[in-house]
């Protein structure tokens, strides 16, 4: 049969990268810096955020959004640092979206919060594709996981703006090797600053609150007038 | 005609997707095949723009959709494809081809001052000097190229 080809020429996730644009001027408006975390299942997002929180809290007005397959365990641990905490419950989705953070949004968040902290559902492979409309994109991974854990999943770390290595005060007992794990996360994306913590200890934490309430500060100050409602 | 088409965009949505997915995997032999939810999100998201497409050009039957997935934009090939005989059951794209490109990952070596294929997605570095190349050329493509329609037959 005679056939035509309609060239259409369009990106698969257009739809969500024109959301993300669309968040993305919402949080310059507010002044609010977004940031979006991504690991495996138990890398530590949630303590690293609990202890972010508890200490940020004082100084900046935080929120938080936590995406999950089901329960809301992660979003009730954050809620007892006493800020907004939404949690996002994805069902069969393996990843958060730009319209799901958008609907979680509507009549929540308070115009005034500087730092929105997203936590990911637990994952390294499909949030990488989806963009959020965050400012900082952070992969993380801990001690515990292996040094290889970038070589797999080469696109979450060659997206983030940022990788933290976590439960650094694990790695004397699981034999990490520090220097291949700083050799891959640079392997997978050249240039890309590396934090070495543990929110349980406290070490490395600093280096951490500096870099993102450096960013903070720089967003809040390039606040965009609030447009006529 | 009209109606028809509005119908057929209106069947598709992402739950239908995803419940034709659970349907289906239980009762997959070849486990292996089964698509991955992060392809079915992918073939969705193919699905959705093309059937929108066909519908603003008044097409009611796609013969193959083509498109253009990066070595580095982690979709796998396979389960892709047969992600998207499961999402399109249903549609106006029901029994389309789903044709894929693949891109190979190319990336800007800063020391030779050239385009290299490194040897892997995961080591970003030049297969010929060994320097690191952050800047990616091609292979994070993912892209709806086209669709292939069959010439309008005259309707019943």
């Amino acid at each position: 049969m005679p056939f035509r080809i309609v060239e259409i020429q369009q990106g698969i996730l257009r739809k969500n990268d024109a959301l993300a644009s669309g968040l993305r001027e919402r949080f310059a408006v507010a002044g609010t810096y977004v940031i979006n975390l991504l690991s495996s299942p138990g890398a530590g997002k949630t303590t690293l955020l609990e202890e972010t929180l508890r200490q940020a809290r004082p100084r900046l007005r935080c929120a938080a959004l936590v995406g999950d397959q089901a329960t809301d365990n992660d979003a009730v641990r954050l809620a007892r640092s006493g800020a907004p905490v939404r949690q996002i419950t994805t069902g069969p989705e393996c990843r958060l979206d730009a319209s799901m953070i958008e609907r979680a949004l509507d009549g929540w968040l308070p115009d005034d919060v500087d730092l929105l902290c997203v936590e990911n559902v637990g994952n390294l492979i499909c949030p990488a594709e989806y963009d959020l409309g965050e400012d900082l994109r952070v992969a993380l991974f801990s001690v515990t996981e292996g040094e290889d854990k970038p070589l797999k999943y080469p696109l979450a770390f060659n997206t983030s703006h940022l990788a933290l290595i976590t439960k650094t005060d694990l790695a004397q007992a699981v034999a990490f090797d520090r220097p291949s794990a700083l050799q891959n996360v640079q392997a997978v994306h050249p240039g890309i600053p590396i934090i070495e913590l543990s929110a349980r200890t406290g070490a490395g934490f600093d280096s951490w609150m500096n870099f993102l309430e450096s960013r903070v500060s720089v967003k809040r100050a390039g606040k965009r007038g609030r447009s006529i409602a | 005609m009209r109606r028809f088409l509005d119908n057929a965009i209106e069947s598709y949505s992402w739950n239908r997707a995803v419940n034709c997915v659970r349907l289906y995997s239980g009762r997959f032999l070849d486990y292996k095949r089964c698509p991955s939810v992060h392809e079915v999100s992918i073939a969705a998201s193919i699905a959705e723009g093309v059937c929108e497409e066909a519908s603003k050009q008044g097409v009611d039957h796609v013969d193959a959709v083509h498109v253009r997935i990066g070595a580095m934009a982690g979709v796998v090939k396979d389960s892709l494809s047969f992600a998207w005989d499961v999402v399109v059951a249903d549609t106006l794209l029901a029994g389309s081809r789903l044709q894929i490109e693949e891109i190979p990952l190319t990336v800007y070596c800063p020391a030779c001052e050239t385009e290299r294929t490194p040897t892997s997605p995961a080591i970003l570095v030049c297969p010929v000097c060994q320097a690191p190349t952050p800047r990616i050329l091609s292979g994070r493509e993912m892209q709806v190229v086209g669709m292939e329609v069959s010439v309008a037959v005259p309707h019943r």
